[in-house]
């Protein structure tokens, strides 16, 4: 009699420990999702305000995103150079130091290493205070070059992280083989190294190009003040009118990073990163 | 022997040039990383915004001012709160991750991954919609007759936290279910052969050894919600300073340099100071781990 | 690997390259072009909105040149302009009078080519910089904003503000904007004080704080509060209250009974512009007669500037000609300027929650 009891107990305790986390998780992955879900709905409204659930549902917002709205157009074309031209950049100085210090663990080497680690944990504004400092004492004034900068800096960091994770995955048998085969270092690199770290190198430059993309902090104090980034130009928009092309304009951007993420999950394998 | 003789010298060459390859990197994070830090903390250290003359005036000003210290503390308390928020709310995120079949586990990784990719202005842009006067909460309340008028949720310290914490969630949940999948599942599986409740194996095995994806998701996540400029201006609306917003207001508006820098150090060493703590804690519960 | 995944990869590969460098090079030389157009301020909210629709064309229309405009609060243009003398962000900008006086002192405008600005002519002398340094194109009216849906008797004074049903209902705008500045000073002279004695005007607010709902960082974000309903009564300029109303926003404008406030604006041309004649037409082009007409009509409501613009229409119901403007509670900035950093101080730390 104890035993069925005891036994019911056990399975009742069971129960509420995967009925409880269940419940919790779901609503976790909920409220991860509902958000972004809500923008979405609300870019579709045919009323001025955003108000949720929307009055009605019309395309006039996108309509008025591709057809009257210049400066957010200028604004995005602005960030996706950026982001394109420091990813591209931090990807060349990334990918050498990651092959360097991969699979090294003197002391010179992991100091290096949380050096250029350092862009994840200091504050970006931090950042961007300092080299704005630094520009005005060279005064070099503000432009193009002083934000590339500053998301260079901010882009390197994802890249050699993700490649360095490739880079530990490599068999050094591979390596080893192929140099007593009599391929030069620069032969292997080519040869073998690469293609082996283009998954990590891609998933690298992807974060960093998206991270580079929503910065603002960086943005705020480094670009010049003609020229305006994407999120800030949003930022503008919600803060001073709430205007409902703002909605359209996150909506398009919840899309194509639901693409590009689906994308790079099919060709480098996103995920893997994460896991 | 000549192959050997050949091997070798290559082996070298290989490793020089190696070094070669962190120059480009680490020349340009040392005139765009090092030297603005360096002269970030230089500035701070001057005692007047035209810099004329050295001195710790700026901290001084910071610390001996309660308005100041409660721009401090309200700061780090956001980044406290977030920080529960995210572990009360990722460990079941996580423990859902690692219990579901392989088939289900892509999808709700990416899921996960798809807010951390999205812009930081858009999800916020979403809890300014969620959280207004008029936004889904209040309509749900009003509709279930909870309340009368709206209640004031946006803007208060309370929605800073809820929005930090789903803006930040995925940087906790990610590190958790990477600590809780390489547990070895024959562990709870002894513990349940031994008569513990889930519950028991949870809290007296589990727990303990995810504690290093505990600790990498709170470094994350506290630097994120402290440093999360976006989130603590549109949401905490005018009347709520945090450090980010004090450091652009005096640097821009109020154009006093070496105050601002002076913020931003104790900004970053707050920050330095959580993350050797939790390095600290991470290499105490190491050998816990391992026996 | 499959033949079928190398060549799948290798496309993938080649795409991201062309991206990769296609991408930036148009960056780059797209950034050669950039600097082609005029690059113009104006004001966050409604002003940006009308001058998109009215000025912006009307330049167009005027030179046949195109122009970029940033939205940017005056204190924040200022603080653009000083630290970057050498090679200016902006070449002409749009100034609240307090800031432009600021800008004046510290030598950031140049004086307008007068052959280049025609209408000129137009404006009565006092609307003229004694330097040439600029020239006033509008006039803003301010008053008590209130939802017209939840607020059923409109309010009369701004002591109304107090009343304890107002509790969590009223919007607040910070001190850097000259919208706070001048309200607090219409408050001070309400209760016997001045730009200089601003100690009644900071108790009201202090015993205001209770029903304080929210505070906004610049006039176009206090309508966006309005128009959450986040708030339902607070000063504010007339034509961003008319612009909600446009959108279908419940609000109306009501008049204190210490009268309406008056803000005045300019324009100037910034020191070191590579475009100065481009700046004087487009300047030129905001002080013309049809540009100033329009912006007096709905939902504007701009006061303009030059004589032969009537005041008729929508605008007639605040004032009926530029001497009743005159009455209305304006700020000697003369007086204010030196003293604004510390105010502005004062009220960050009164208003924090």
């Amino acid at each position: 009699m104890a035993n069925v009891a005891a036994a019911r107990g056990a399975r009742a305790a069971g129960m509420s420990f995967r009925v409880t986390m269940s419940l919790i998780g779901g609503v976790g992955v909920l409220l991860l999702m509902l958000p972004t879900l809500i923008v979405l709905v609300t870019s579709f409204t045919s009323g001025y305000s955003l108000k949720f659930p929307p009055p009605g549902f019309s395309l006039r917002w996108y309509e008025a995103l591709v057809f009257d709205s210049p400066e957010i157009i200028d604004a995005l074309t602005l960030s996706l150079k950026l982001a394109a031209l420091a990813t591209a950049i931090a990807t060349v100085l990334a990918v050498g130091a990651a092959v360097a210090l991969a699979r090294r663990r003197s002391l010179a080497a992991r100091v290096l290493d949380s050096f250029f680690m350092a862009p994840l944990t200091v504050p970006s504004l931090a950042l961007g205070l300092g080299i704005l400092v630094l520009f005005n004492l060279e005064s070099a004034g503000l432009s193009f070059y002083s934000l590339l900068a500053g998301h260079i800096a901010l882009c390197a960091p994802y890249i050699l992280y993700t490649t360095s994770a490739s880079y530990a995955q490599l068999d050094p048998a591979l390596l080893d083989s192929s140099l007593c085969l009599g391929a030069s270092p620069m032969r292997t690199f080519r040869r073998v190294v690469l293609p082996a770290l283009w998954p990590g190198i891609a998933s690298g430059a992807f974060i960093a190009f998206m991270n580079s993309f929503d910065n603002v902090a960086l943005s705020l104090f480094l670009s010049d003040a003609r020229s305006e980034v994407l999120p800030i130009r949003l930022w503008h928009i919600i803060e001073d009118s709430l205007d409902v092309r703002a909605a359209a304009a996150s909506g398009v951007l919840i899309l194509v990073t639901l693409v590009s993420m689906l994308i790079m999950e099919r060709v480098a394998g996103l995920s893997r990163q994460f896991r | 022997m000549s192959s050997v003789v050949r091997t070798r010298v290559r082996g070298s060459r290989r490793i020089a040039g190696d070094w070669l390859l962190t120059l480009p990197l680490s020349v340009f994070f040392l005139a765009f990383v090092a030297v603005p830090l360096a002269l970030l903390a230089a500035i701070s250290l001057h005692n007047d915004a035209a810099m004329t003359h050295a001195g710790l005036h700026q901290y001084a000003r910071f610390f001996s001012d309660s308005y100041n210290r409660g721009i401090l503390w309200s700061t780090l308390g956001l980044g406290v709160w977030t920080t529960a928020s995210c572990i009360v709310l990722g460990y079941p995120v996580a423990w859902l991750y690692v219990s579901s079949s392989a088939h289900w586990r892509r999808p709700l990784l990416l899921c996960i991954l798809l807010p951390l990719l999205t812009s930081s202005v858009v999800r916020t842009f979403a809890w300014v919609v969620i959280l207004g006067n008029e936004g889904l909460v209040n309509q749900v309340l009003a509709a279930l007759g909870l309340i009368g008028s709206p209640v004031k949720l946006l803007y208060t310290p309370a929605a800073v936290v809820l929005s930090l914490a789903q803006i930040e969630l995925p940087l906790m949940v990610l590190p958790l279910a990477t600590a809780l999948s390489a547990i070895d599942p024959r562990l709870s599986e002894a513990s349940h052969a031994l008569g513990a409740s889930p519950w028991r194996t949870w809290w007296r095995v589990t727990l303990p050894l995810s504690v290093p994806g505990l600790l990498s998701g709170t470094l994350l996540v506290f630097t994120g919600a402290v440093s999360a400029f976006v989130v603590q201006t549109l949401v905490g609306g005018g009347q709520l300073m945090y450090m980010p917003f004090y450091i652009y207001q005096q640097a821009i508006q109020s154009q006093d340099y070496p105050f601002a820098a002076a913020i931003a150090m104790i900004l970053l060493v707050s920050i330095l100071v959580m993350v050797t703590l939790l390095n600290y804690g991470g290499r105490k519960t190491k050998g816990f781990i391992h026996g | 690997m499959s033949k079928i995944d190398l060549d799948r990869r290798r496309i993938v590969q080649a795409l991201g390259a062309l991206g990769a460098v296609g991408l930036p090079l148009s960056g780059v030389i797209g950034n050669a072009y950039a600097a082609e157009s005029l690059a113009a301020t104006t004001f966050p909210g409604a002003w940006e909105e009308s001058h998109r629709k009215i000025l912006l064309p009307a330049f167009r229309k005027a030179t046949g040149q195109s122009a970029t405009l940033t939205a940017s609060q005056a204190v924040d243009t200022l603080t653009k302009l000083t630290g970057a003398r050498a090679n200016p962000p902006f070449d002409v900008v749009m100034m609240d009078e307090g800031p432009y006086l600021i800008g004046v002192s510290q030598g950031l405008f140049e004086p307008m080519p007068t052959s280049k600005v025609p209408n000129l002519a137009d404006l009565p002398a006092k609307f003229i910089d004694p330097k040439g340094l600029g020239a006033y194109t509008s006039g803003q009216v301010y008053g008590i904003a209130y939802n017209t849906e939840k607020i059923k008797q409109a309010p009369t004074s701004w002591n109304d503000l107090l009343k304890p049903q107002f509790k969590g209902r009223v919007g607040l705008v910070g001190l850097d904007s000259t919208l706070g500045l001048v309200w607090m000073v219409a408050l001070a002279k309400m209760l016997g004080g001045d730009e200089a004695h601003m100690d009644p005007a900071f108790d009201f607010i202090r015993r205001l704080m209770p029903n304080v709902g929210a505070v906004a960082a610049n006039p176009g974000a206090l309508g966006t509060l309005f128009q959450q309903g986040q708030i339902d009564i607070s000063c504010h300029y007339i034509n961003n209250v008319e612009s909600l109303k446009a959108k279908g926003v419940p609000v109306a404008l009501a008049r204190p009974a210490s009268n309406w406030g008056l803000v005045r604006s300019t324009m100037n041309i910034v020191k070191n512009t590579k475009m100065a004649d481009l700046a004087a037409a487009y300047i030129n082009t905001a002080l013309s007669a049809e540009v100033q007409q329009q912006m007096t009509a709905a939902p504007y409501f701009v006061a303009p500037t030059n004589t032969k613009v009537p005041f008729g229409g929508a605008l007639a119901q605040i004032a009926q000609s530029s001497s009743e403007l005159e009455s209305f509670v304006q700020v000697d900035w003369a007086k204010l300027n030196p003293l604004r950093a510390g105010y502005i101080d004062r009220f960050n730390r009164e208003v924090k929650v």
